[in-house]
C-alpha cells in the first residue's frame, strides 16, 4: 500500500511531463492545469507521510523495482521524516508556483514546453529526495540540473538566457564532479552506496581505509563540493544570479525554494558521515562567508531579481551554517521557512514585472504600493520574514541557527551571522522602499496599463504569505522541544552538538536578533524613505559592490581564458586532432577496410552464395568427421 | 481419440482468421483494408489467448505427442503475434498506394505466422520441418510480392533458391538423425542419445541441422541471402522476415539442441560458439560499409542473430531465457527501425540512402525521434530495451564460462554503435545535400511506431516484468 | 539388403544435387537439383524406416512430397515472374543487388 503511494507520488509528475511533452501542442491553456494537478497529487500523498503511521513507524522503505540485479543499481526509495519535510516543500510550494505560472505564462506560446519541463523538474527532485542510495540521489541531482539548464534557457532566442543556462550547467558540472568523486570514494570504502549500509558501516568503523584515516574526511569534502555547486556557495555561486534569466516562477521554484537547497539536504542526509569526519566546521565557515559576501552584493544591486538571487545565496549560506555546526534540524527548518518566504518574494517580483511589462530595474519603479496592493502586502510579509522580524517564520529558524552556532562554540560565525542578519534586513527594506514607496519613476507608457495581477496569480501569493507569517511559530515554538525538532529527531537528532552539551537560554538570542533585524529595517527607512536611488555608483566601495567584487571578471581572466587557451592548443590541436583523432581514424579505416573487403564477397550471384555456404559446410563437416 | 482443442487455441484462431480473410477477399466490393483489420483482430485475439494460457500455465501434448504446447511455445507465440501485428500495421499505409488487391498479402502473412507457431511448438522434427516450410514458402512469395519491381522478383528468386537448398540440408539432417537415433521425436531422441554412443550418422545429421537453422536465422557463412532479400523485398516484408521467422528459427534451434541433443552438448558447442563469434563480427563489420539503410539493417540483423546465438552457446537455463527475452526485444526494435524507414518516403519512392537522412532531425522531428530511439536500442544504449537484452545475454554467457565470446560480443557492440550512430548524427548534425520532398506521416504507421517505441522504452525501464515470464518459460 | 547401401545411394544422390546447384546456371535446372536433394532425403527416410520396422519413415515421405510439390509451384511462379522482367533465367545475370 505505501509502496503504491510512493509509485503514485513519483509517477504523477512524470505523467504530467509526458502529457504536456507529447500532446502539449493541442492542450492550449489546459496544460498548466494538468501540470498543477500532477504536483497536487504528490502533495496530498506527502501530507499523509507527516503521520508516522503511514510511514510504518519511523521510516518507510520500498524497493520500487529491480532494474538489473546489481545491488547499487536498483531503484529503491525510502521515506523518513527528513524526506517528508523535503517532499512537502517541493510539492507544496511547487504546486502554488505551478498555479501562479498558469497566469504568468498565459501569453507565452511555449507554455506546454514550459510546464513539461516544470513537471520533469518536480519528478527529478522527487527522485533526489526519495532515493535510498547516493546513486539515485545523483540521478535526481543530474536531472534537476538538466531541467534547471532547460528552464534558464527557456527563452532561447535571448542570447543572455542561453549564456546563463550554459554558465549554470558548466559551473554545476564542477560541483557534480566533486559529488561523483565523493561517491566513488564511498563506494571504494564501503562497497555500497545504500544510505543505511554506508551509515551503519561508518558508525561501526568497518570499512576499507581508502585514504587511510582521512577516508571519511575526503569523502565528505568531495560530497560537499557537489553541494557547493548545486547550492551556489563560495566559490561556485556565480551561476545563480545569472540564472535569473529564466521565467520568474522558475527562479522561485528551482533557484530559491527547492533545487538549490539540494546541497543542504545532501549534507543533512549524510549527517552521520559529517559528524564522524568532523568536517562540519568547513561547511559552516563556507556557509557564513557566503552569507556575508552575498548580502553585501545585494546591497548595491539594482535588478529586483538579482537582489533576491543574492539574498537566496546568502540564506543558503545560513542553512549551511546550521547543518555545519551540527544543528541539522535547524538547517532544514530554515530551508523550509526560506522556501515559503523566498518563493513568495520571487513570485511577487514576478507580479511586479508582470505589471510593469517585464521591467527589472528598481530605479524605474517606485510608488507601486497603491497600484499593486496585494503584491505590496505579500511582499512586505516576505521581507519581514526574511529580516527576522519577531514571531514571523524567518525569525525562528534564523535565530535557531545563530543560537546553535554560539552554543557549539563558533562565536565568530555567530558574529558574522548577526552582521549578515542586519544587512539582510537592510537590503530587503531598501528594495521595498525603492520599489513600493516614494515617487513613481515608471515610464508613462508603462504606467498607463499598470494593473494588479489576475486571481490565478495573487491567490498563490496569499497562500504563500500565510505560512511565511505563521509556520515558524507553529513548528518552531519551544526550541529543542518544538514540533520540527521532534519530527526530525529520528533522522538528525543524534550528536546535535559536539561542543557544549548544555543549551544556553534562547531568549537573549531572540532579543538580540530581533533588535538587529529591526535596526536594519530602520536604517533602510532613514536612507531610502524618500531618496531616489543614485543611477551610477560614485564611491569606490559602492562601485566594488555594484560590480559584484569583479568575481566574474576574475574567473574569466584566471580560469576561463587560460583553460580555453590550453584546451585549444594543447588538447585540441595536438592531443585531439593529432593523436587521438589519428588513432581513431586509423582504427575506423582498418575496420572499414575489412568490412569493405568482406562486402566484395557479396557478389549478388546466387551461386556465389551457395559456394560460400558449401565451403562453410565442408569445413565444419571436416571438423566433425576427422579432426574432432 | 479426443483432441484437446483448447490447447491449440491460438493456432486455431489464426486458421479461422485465415479462412475469414480468404472469404472476404473473394468480394471485390469490400474495402481493401478489411483484410488487414481482420488480420490484426485475429492476431490480437490469438495474442490475448496466448498470454492468458501463459499465465494460467496451460501445458500439454497433442496429436500423438507431435505438438508440445508449453510456456516456451506460448512465449514465442507472443513474440510472433506481436511482430505480426506490428508488421500488418506498418504494411497498411505502405501497400495503400498500390492498386492491387491485398488479400493474399495478409493471407500469406497469416500462413507464415502459423508456420512459426508450429515451429515453436513442434515436438517432432518433422513438425518443425513442416512449420519451417509453411513459413518459408509464404515468405518466398511475400519477398517477391511487388511483381512489377525487378528487385522484388529477384529477391524472391534468390530467397527461394537458397532457402530450398538449405531446406534440403535440413531435411537430410533429419533423415540422418532418424537413422542415428531411431526416432524423430525430440524427447525420445534425448533419451536415445548417450554421450558415449554417438554414431557418425547422428553427428552428421546434427551438423546438417545447424546448417539448416543457420540459413533460416542468417548465421555467417549462411547469411548472404539476407541483405539481398531485405533490400529487394517490400520494406514491410523485410521487417517481417527479419523479426518473426528469425525468432521461430531460434525457437526450434534452441529446443532441438538443448533438449534433443543436450547430451552431446560438447559436440556442438564449439561450432555454435564459432558461428556466434563469426556472425557478430562479420555482420557488424560489413554493416559499416553499407550506404543503403535497408542493407545496413540487414547486416545489423545478422549481427543480432549472433548475439542471440551467444545465449545458445551459454547452453544453460539463463541462456535460453535471455535469448527468448532478447528475441522479443529484437523483434520490436527491428520492426520499429524498418517502420521508420517506411516513414521516410519521398515522391520517388523510399529514400534508402543513409545520406538522404541528413537534416531530418529538424525537418521531420517525429520520424527522427523514432529512428533514433530504435537505433539507440539496437546499439544497446541504456536505458533502452536493447541494453537490458544484451546485458542478460552476456551475463548468461559469463555464467557458463564463455568469457571470450562475451569479450567479442562487447567489442562488436562498440563497433555497431559506430554505424547506428552515423545515421543519428546524419539526422541531427548534417545539412541535407538536396531537398527531398517527404510524404506526410501516415497515421497507422505512427501508431505502430508509437507502440514499438513504448515497448522499447518500457522493457528498458521495467525489464523484470518481461524477463521473468521468459525465465519461467524455459523448457529446461 | 543392408541399410548402408541405401544410405550411400541417397548420399550420392544428395551430393549430385548439391553439385548441380553449384554448377548449373539455369534457374529451373537448379531447382530440379534441389528436388533431387529432397528426394535423396526421402530415400533415406524410407530405407531407415524399413530397417527400424517403423512406419513413420514412410509417412514422412508423403509430407515431404507435399512440401516439395508446393515448393515447385511457388518456385516456378517466381521464376516466371523474374523471366518477365529480364527475359532470362540465367542466374549469373540476375545480380542487380549486391555488396
Amino acid at each position: 500500500m505505501s509502496k503504491d503511494l510512493i509509485t503514485l507520488l513519483l509517477i504523477s509528475p512524470l505523467i504530467g511531463f509526458l502529457i504536456n511533452g507529447l500532446f502539449g501542442k493541442w492542450l492550449k491553456n489546459v496544460s498548466g492545469w494538468i501540470a498543477s494537478l500532477a504536483v497536487l497529487i504528490p502533495f496530498i500523498i506527502s501530507a499523509f507521510f507527516v503521520f508516522p503511521a503511514v510511514r510504518g513507524g519511523g521510516e518507510l522503505k520500498a524497493m520500487l523495482y529491480e532494474w538489473i540485479p546489481i545491488e547499487s543499481l536498483n531503484i529503491g526509495f525510502h521515506v523518513d521524516a527528513l524526506t517528508t519535510v523535503m517532499l512537502l516543500v517541493i510539492t507544496g510550494v511547487g504546486f502554488l508556483i505551478h498555479i501562479y505560472s498558469i497566469g504568468y505564462m498565459s501569453h507565452d506560446s511555449g507554455r506546454a514546453r514550459y510546464f513539461a519541463y516544470l513537471n520533469l523538474f518536480v519528478f527529478a527532485m522527487l527522485i533526489l529526495v526519495l532515493g535510498n542510495n547516493y546513486l539515485m540521489m545523483f540521478i535526481g541531482w543530474e536531472g534537476v540540473g538538466l531541467c534547471s539548464y532547460l528552464l534558464i534557457g527557456f527563452w532561447f532566442d535571448r542570447k543572455s538566457a542561453t549564456d546563463a543556462g550554459k554558465k549554470a550547467f558548466i559551473v554545476n558540472r564542477i560541483g557534480d564532479f566533486g559529488f561523483l568523486l565523493g561517491m566513488f570514494t564511498l563506494f571504494a570504502a564501503f562497497g555500497t552506496l545504500n544510505f543505511d549500509q554506508v551509515f551503519g558501516l561508518a558508525e561501526t568503523n568497518t570499512y576499507e581505509q581508502v585514504f587511510g584515516a582521512s577516508t571519511l574526511i575526503v569523502a565528505t569534502l568531495l560530497l560537499f563540493i557537489g553541494a557547493v555547486g548545486k547550492s551556489a556557495q563560495i566559490p561556485l555561486y556565480v551561476w545563480l544570479p545569472d540564472a535569473m534569466e529564466g521565467p520568474t516562477p522558475v527562479s522561485a521554484l528551482i533557484h530559491a525554494a527547492t533545487m538549490v537547497t539540494a546541497g543542504v539536504y545532501m549534507v543533512a542526509r549524510s549527517s552521520i558521515l559529517f559528524n564522524l569526519a568532523h568536517t562540519g566546521v568547513v561547511v559552516a565557515w563556507i556557509g557564513v562567508l557566503t552569507a556575508l559576501f552575498a548580502a553585501t552584493m545585494a546591497l548595491a544591486a539594482n535588478d529586483i531579481k538579482r537582489v533576491l538571487a543574492y539574498s537566496t545565496v546568502s540564506q543558503l549560506g545560513y542553512m549551511f551554517v546550521g547543518v555545519g555546526v551540527g544543528a541539522y534540524a535547524s538547517g532544514i527548518f530554515h530551508l523550509m521557512t526560506h522556501a515559503f518566504f523566498k518563493g513568495l518574494m520571487f513570485l511577487t517580483a514576478g507580479s511586479v514585472m508582470h505589471a510593469l511589462s517585464d521591467e527589472l530595474d528598481m530605479r524605474k519603479m517606485g510608488g507601486l504600493r497603491s497600484k499593486l496592493p496585494i503584491t505590496y502586502w505579500t511582499f512586505l510579509i516576505g521581507a519581514l520574514a526574511i529580516a527576522g522580524f519577531p514571531l514571523l517564520s524567518g525569525f525562528w529558524s534564523k535565530d535557531e541557527i545563530l543560537h546553535n552556532a554560539w552554543d557549539s562554540g563558533h562565536q565568530i560565525i555567530f558574529g558574522i551571522g548577526l552582521l549578515t542578519a542586519f544587512l539582510t534586513a537592510f537590503y530587503m527594506f531598501r528594495l521595498i522602499f525603492v520599489v513600493f514607496h516614494g515617487e513613481s519613476r515608471v515610464d508613462s507608457e508603462v504606467e498607463s496599463h499598470l494593473h494588479e495581477s489576475p486571481p490565478v496569480m495573487w491567490i498563490p501569493l496569499v497562500l504563500l504569505a500565510i505560512p511565511s507569517l505563521i509556520i515558524g511559530a507553529i513548528v518552531g515554538w519551544g526550541g529543542e522541544h518544538s514540533a520540527i525538532h521532534n519530527f526530525l529527531k529520528g533522522v538528525t537528532g543524534f550528536v546535535a552538538h559536539h561542543g557544549k552539551a548544555e543549551h544556553s537560554n534562547p531568549v537573549p538570542f531572540m532579543i538580540i536578533s530581533s533588535i538587529v533585524g529591526i535596526a536594519g529595517i530602520l536604517v533602510a527607512w532613514f536612507i531610502y524613505r524618500s531618496k531616489t536611488p543614485v543611477s551610477e555608483p560614485t564611491n569606490p566601495l559602492h562601485k566594488l559592490l555594484a560590480n559584484k567584487y569583479y568575481v566574474d571578471e576574475i574567473y574569466n581572466a584566471v580560469i576561463v581564458q587560460p583553460i580555453r587557451g590550453v584546451s585549444h592548443y594543447l588538447f585540441w590541436k595536438i592531443m585531439d586532432v593529432g593523436i587521438i583523432d589519428g588513432l581513431v581514424n586509423l582504427t575506423a579505416f582498418i575496420i572499414r577496410g575489412i568490412g569493405g573487403s568482406i562486402r566484395r564477397l557479396q557478389t549478388g550471384v546466387v551461386q556465389a552464395y551457395v559456394v560460400s555456404m558449401v565451403i562453410g559446410i565442408i569445413i565444419f563437416l571436416g571438423y566433425y568427421l576427422f579432426i574432432r | 481419440m479426443t483432441i484437446n482443442w483448447q490447447l491449440l487455441m491460438p493456432e486455431l484462431i489464426i486458421i479461422l482468421t485465415f479462412i475469414l480473410v480468404a472469404i472476404f477477399d473473394l468480394f471485390n466490393s469490400i474495402q481493401k483494408t478489411v483484410a488487414a483489420w481482420l488480420t490484426i483482430v485475429g492476431c490480437a485475439i490469438a495474442l490475448y489467448v496466448s498470454i492468458d494460457m501463459l499465465q494460467v500455465g496451460m501445458e500439454g501434448t497433442e496429436f500423438s505427442n507431435m505438438i508440445q504446447v508449453d510456456k516456451y511455445s506460448l512465449f514465442f507465440n507472443v513474440i510472433f503475434l506481436v511482430s505480426t501485428i506490428l508488421v500488418v500495421l506498418i504494411s497498411m499505409n505502405y501497400l495503400g498506394r498500390t492498386d492491387r488487391r491485398q488479400g493474399e498479402y495478409y493471407l500469406l502473412i497469416l500462413l507464415a505466422t502459423l508456420g512459426m507457431m508450429l515451429m515453436a511448438s513442434g515436438n517432432e522434427l518433422i513438425v518443425v520441418f513442416l512449420g519451417l516450410e509453411l513459413m518459408s514458402l509464404s515468405l518466398y512469395v511475400l519477398a517477391g510480392y511487388f511483381q512489377r519491381s525487378m528487385a522484388s522478383s529477384e529477391a524472391g528468386m534468390k530467397y527461394l533458391l537458397l532457402g530450398a537448398f538449405a531446406s534440403g540440408f535440413f531435411l537430410y539432417g533429419i533423415a540422418l538423425i532418424y537413422g542415428g537415433a531411431g526416432t524423430t521425436s525430440i524427447p525420445k531422441i534425448a533419451s536415445a542419445i548417450t554421450v558415449n554412443a554417438t554414431s557418425p550418422l547422428l553427428l552428421s545429421g546434427m551438423f546438417l541441422l545447424v546448417v539448416g537453422f543457420g540459413f533460416k536465422v542468417a548465421l555467417v557463412p549462411f547469411h548472404q541471402w539476407a541483405p539481398d532479400v531485405y533490400e529487394g523485398a517490400p520494406t514491410s516484408i523485410a521487417a517481417f522476415i527479419s523479426a518473426g521467422p528469425k525468432a521461430a528459427g531460434f525457437a526450434a534451434f534452441l529446443r532441438i539442441f538443448l533438449e534433443a541433443l543436450q547430451n552431446i552438448q560438447s559436440e556442438w558447442i564449439v561450432v555454435v560458439t564459432i558461428l556466434a563469434a563469426l556472425t557478430m563480427t562479420v555482420g557488424n563489420l560489413v554493416a559499416i560499409a553499407q550506404r543503403n539503410i535497408k542493407r545496413m539493417l540487414a547486416y545489423s540483423s545478422i549481427a543480432h542473430a549472433g548475439y542471440v546465438l551467444v545465449g545458445l552457446a551459454a547452453a544453460n537455463k539463463d541462456g535460453i531465457s535471455s535469448a527468448m527475452f532478447y528475441l522479443l526485444i529484437y523483434c520490436i526494435m527491428n520492426i520499429g527501425a524498418f517502420g521508420a524507414v517506411i516513414l521516410a518516403r519521398t515522391e520517388d519512392g523510399e529514400s534508402l540512402m543513409i545520406s538522404d537522412y541528413a537534416g531530418l532531425g529538424f525537418k521531420k522531428p517525429l520520424l527522427a525521434l523514432f529512428m533514433t530511439l530504435m537505433l539507440l536500442s539496437l546499439a544497446g544504449f541504456p536505458p533502452t530495451a536493447g541494453f537490458v537484452g544484451k546485458f542478460y545475454i552476456f551475463r548468461s554467457a559469463v555464467e557458463s564460462g564463455q568469457i571470450w565470446l562475451v569479450i567479442i560480443g562487447a567489442i562488436n557492440t562498440a563497433i555497431s554503435a559506430f554505424y547506428y550512430l552515423r545515421v543519428v548524427v546524419a539526422m541531427y548534425m548534417r545539412e541535407p545535400e538536396e531537398e527531398l520532398d517527404f510524404h506526410p506521416y501516415p497515421s497507422l504507421l505512427i501508431v505502430a511506431l508509437t507502440l514499438a517505441a513504448i515497448g522499447v522504452v518500457l522493457i528498458g525501464i521495467l525489464p523484470s516484468y518481461f524477463l521473468s515470464p521468459a525465465q519461467i518459460s524455459t523448457f529446461l | 539388403m543392408a541399410l548402408q547401401y541405401y544410405l550411400i545411394l541417397s548420399a550420392l544422390l544428395f551430393t549430385i544435387g548439391v553439385i548441380g546447384v553449384l554448377i548449373r546456371r539455369n534457374a529451373i535446372i537448379i531447382f530440379m537439383c534441389i528436388e533431387l536433394m529432397l528426394n535423396a532425403a526421402n530415400l533415406a527416410f524410407v530405407a531407415i524406416g524399413r530397417e527400424l520396422g517403423d512406419a513413420s519413415g514412410q509417412i514422412f515421405v508423403f509430407f515431404v512430397m507435399t512440401v516439395a510439390a508446393a515448393e515447385v509451384a511457388i518456385g516456378l511462379a517466381i521464376i516466371v515472374s523474374v523471366f518477365r522482367h529480364r527475359e532470362t533465367i540465367n542466374i549469373d545475370e540476375i545480380n542487380t543487388m549486391k555488396g
